[in-house]
């Protein structure tokens, strides 16, 4: 009795943690969902990778200052709560700038003034001040990677649409160290060498579309929801007025 | 008061913490970022000059001089040297570094010039890298914050075209390239080369005479006769060493390019401006001759010419060179209105719509060369384009009427009517001196109020001194 209660007590943390990993990814996507961080998404994503590289540092620096945040939550008072928040953060952004121009110094001079400002990236506060700062360590860490992840995944969803629109191709291994460089789609049509995608103009337009496309998403599931909930309300209305209706029968019999 | 001291001492500890773990991590990284920088330098160099890739190398801090960055020397497997590359600081701000390329054996290969130009979509570092000769051996992007298809498009197509060109004449694609802005950094890349090639050749032939030389600098620009410029140069302990004037003249045969350097009394030589390219065998033989002068006191350079049979071009040249040496500034300065000003009155209030004051000048035999006039107008209302503004300036006029020069002194107008007003003065003087009223009419018109009103003051002048004749 206890070992089943054990093991079910382990299987709603597991689910409680993949709930916080997922939610970031999706359902509560920073960019397309909360609005943040939308600066470096406007500014580095004129192309995939750029976009992916960025990504991958947040990740870092999202992680481990959420790590970081949880583990000194409770020694650090309210009043110097966010200045003790930033100055992590800041540390974590330092060194992230530091690993990236010695390993992947391309990136490094691609994301540029980008890399120290990830310091001022909304999300990441919002993440260490609204969930670490309240949470245990393990599940602080699991916030972070899936917030992060889903920004990353954001970004690359803008970026590659920018890039695409803009040269009609996607290129690969030009600022991340990979073993090779190339494109992954290459239209070769003139059609798709639209130069405004590229401007901070294009990564309005895009931003814009892929908002549009998520909140109909989200009405879409929020109508479908509803309907299967107006479904249920009914089917259990008919229910009740059956089992009303069977009862006023057997009590009529019964007289009877 | 015990929380507050608490409060600091917490965020004394996160700080002392977050320090300790940036200087970790900076000590970890510090190395390997310095050679991943040094070893993409010295890949890209040595693969534009043709060389292995170096498996290793050594770096050298040790400035040669403190125009000298560092240099490093590439290895094989076997610790066999491949190639060195010795890097320079550029006094240009938009080269941000020239290097010199040589293979094992020590033989200059060529000269490779980085400029970083920041166009509408990000940084673009450009590497131009010249022969011995100074033709483009290739034109390569190092690295770039463009879009990488755009980027990839001009270096597909619109790179090749540069290899083999001289980078003093380059021919640029005249057409859409698919990628406006990234070609526009290379073309801002080559250019600056270009003019840094200029730089450095001129740098080069004053190291004939100052071995020391480490960089010049224009200290006066003259518009009239045969000699260009006076020429400051330095060592890299900011000393003077001497100076240098640039000459022009045609004679009968050819037009003959010189630089003459005297320093402190002493006549240190005079050699043809860019010997390799501009002049002919016939001038490097007279110039032979005058070899024999280096060295001498100035006095005794000209009573020479006396003496010995020299080219007679090169001899007035050098004498005019020497005049130069000896002037003080305000001669220096007086010369600009007339050639052969010598003596000159004080200066002469007016009473004129026009003109405020004018001076005479004088030849060294004292006769009377002329008068420059001195006027202003005020250009408010004259035209509708443009608020206008006061203008200044100076007309010298020889005793005959022609005009010797006219200057712009100042200039209330518009920066671009301004400049162009200059650049007509500049290359209209550059043709011809003595000219008359209806040359300058001809020169000078223009439907700009700037160029009118310049008229004016000139013409104003020119009627002043007529007046003066008719007295």
């Amino acid at each position: 009795m206890a070992q089943q209660a054990s093991a079910k007590k382990k299987r709603k943390k597991d689910l409680q943690a993949l709930a916080v990993f997922t939610r970031g990814i999706i359902k509560e996507n920073s960019l397309f969902v909360l609005l943040l961080g939308m600066c470096p998404a406007l500014a580095v994503t004129s192309s995939l990778e750029t976009g992916l590289g960025m990504g991958l540092l947040v990740i870092f620096v999202l992680t481990l200052s959420n790590i970081v945040v949880s583990l000194i939550r409770k020694v650090i008072p309210d009043e110097i709560r966010i200045p003790a928040y930033i100055v992590v953060i800041a540390t974590f952004v330092t060194i992230v700038g530091l690993l990236t121009e010695a390993f992947a110094p391309a990136l490094h001079e691609s994301l540029g003034i980008f890399i120290p400002l990830i310091v001022v990236n909304c999300l990441i506060m919002e993440r260490a001040n609204n969930f670490a700062s309240k949470n245990n360590v393990l599940m602080s860490a699991i916030d972070g990677i899936g917030v992060a992840l889903g920004f990353m995944l954001a970004l690359m969803l803008i970026g590659g649409t920018r890039e695409f629109l803009a040269t009609g191709a996607i290129a690969y291994g030009i600022y991340l160290p990979l073993p090779f460089e190339g494109s992954i789609i290459n239209a070769g049509l003139t059609l798709f060498q639209m130069e405004v995608f590229i401007g901070p103009a294009g990564g309005f337009i895009v931003i814009g579309f892929w908002l549009a496309v998520f909140k109909a998403i989200e009405l879409y599931n929020k109508r479908k929801k509803k309907e299967a909930r107006d479904r249920w309300i009914e089917k259990k209305k008919k229910e009740a007025a059956e089992r009303k209706r069977r009862k006023a029968m057997e009590s009529a019999g019964g007289s009877a | 008061m015990l929380a507050k001291l608490k409060m600091a001492l917490i965020l004394c500890v996160i700080g002392a913490a977050s320090g300790l773990g940036i200087v970790a991590v900076n000590s970890f990284t510090e190395d390997i970022i310095e050679q991943n920088r040094m070893r993409e330098q010295l890949e890209i160099y040595f693969d534009l000059y043709g060389l292995d890739m170096p498996d290793s190398f050594d770096r050298d801090d040790e400035p040669r001089d403190i125009y000298c960055r560092w240099e490093a020397v590439g290895y094989d497997a076997d610790r066999n040297r491949i190639g060195r590359i010795v890097t320079y600081c550029v006094e240009d701000e938009r080269v941000s570094e020239r290097a010199e390329v040589f293979d094992k054996d020590g033989n200059l290969l060529g000269k490779v010039f980085r400029v970083e130009h920041t166009n509408t979509f990000g940084l673009v570092v450009t590497l131009v890298a010249l022969d011995t000769n100074n033709e483009i051996i290739e034109v390569r992007i190092a690295r770039h914050e463009n879009t990488p298809t755009y980027v990839r498009r001009i270096i597909d197509n619109h790179l090749e075209p540069f290899k083999g060109q001289d980078i003093n004449d380059v021919s640029f694609y005249d057409g859409s390239t698919g990628a406006t802005s990234t070609y526009g950094s290379i073309i801002h890349a080559v250019r600056a080369t270009a003019d840094n090639v200029v730089d450095d050749r001129a740098l080069s032939d004053y190291r004939v005479f100052y071995p020391d030389a480490a960089y010049y600098e224009r200290v006066f620009e003259y518009t009239l006769g045969c000699i260009d410029a006076r020429i400051a140069v330095y060592d890299s302990d900011d000393e003077l060493l001497g100076h240098v004037y640039p000459a022009w003249r045609a004679n009968d045969h050819e037009e003959i390019a010189l630089n003459i350097a005297i320093s402190e009394g002493t006549f240190k030589g005079v050699r043809a401006a860019r010997p390799d390219d501009r002049a002919s065998e016939e001038l490097l033989q007279a110039l032979e001759k005058y070899e024999e002068l280096d060295g001498l006191p100035i006095d005794d350079v000209e009573a020479d010419f006396d003496e010995t049979v020299y080219d007679p071009t090169i001899n007035h040249l050098v004498t005019q060179a020497i005049i130069r040496c000896q002037e003080s500034d305000e001669q220096r300065e007086m010369r600009e209105y007339f050639l052969w000003s010598r003596g000159w009155d004080d200066l002469v209030e007016i009473d004129h719509e026009i003109l405020q004051s004018y001076q005479a000048h004088y030849d060294e035999d004292g006769d009377l060369l002329g008068h420059v006039y001195h006027g202003e107008i005020d250009t408010s209302g004259l035209s509708g384009a443009y608020d206008g503004g006061i203008l200044k300036a100076s007309v010298a006029v020889f005793a005959d009427g022609t005009v010797s020069s006219v200057h712009l002194v100042a200039s209330e107008e518009s920066d671009f009517a301004t400049r162009t007003l200059e650049d007509n003065i500049r290359i209209f003087f550059e043709r011809s001196e003595g000219i008359d009223k209806d040359g300058l009419a001809d020169a000078f018109s223009g439907s700009t109020t700037t160029a009118s009103a310049f008229n004016e003051i000139v013409e104003a002048a020119l009627d002043y001194e007529n007046a003066r004749e008719g007295d």
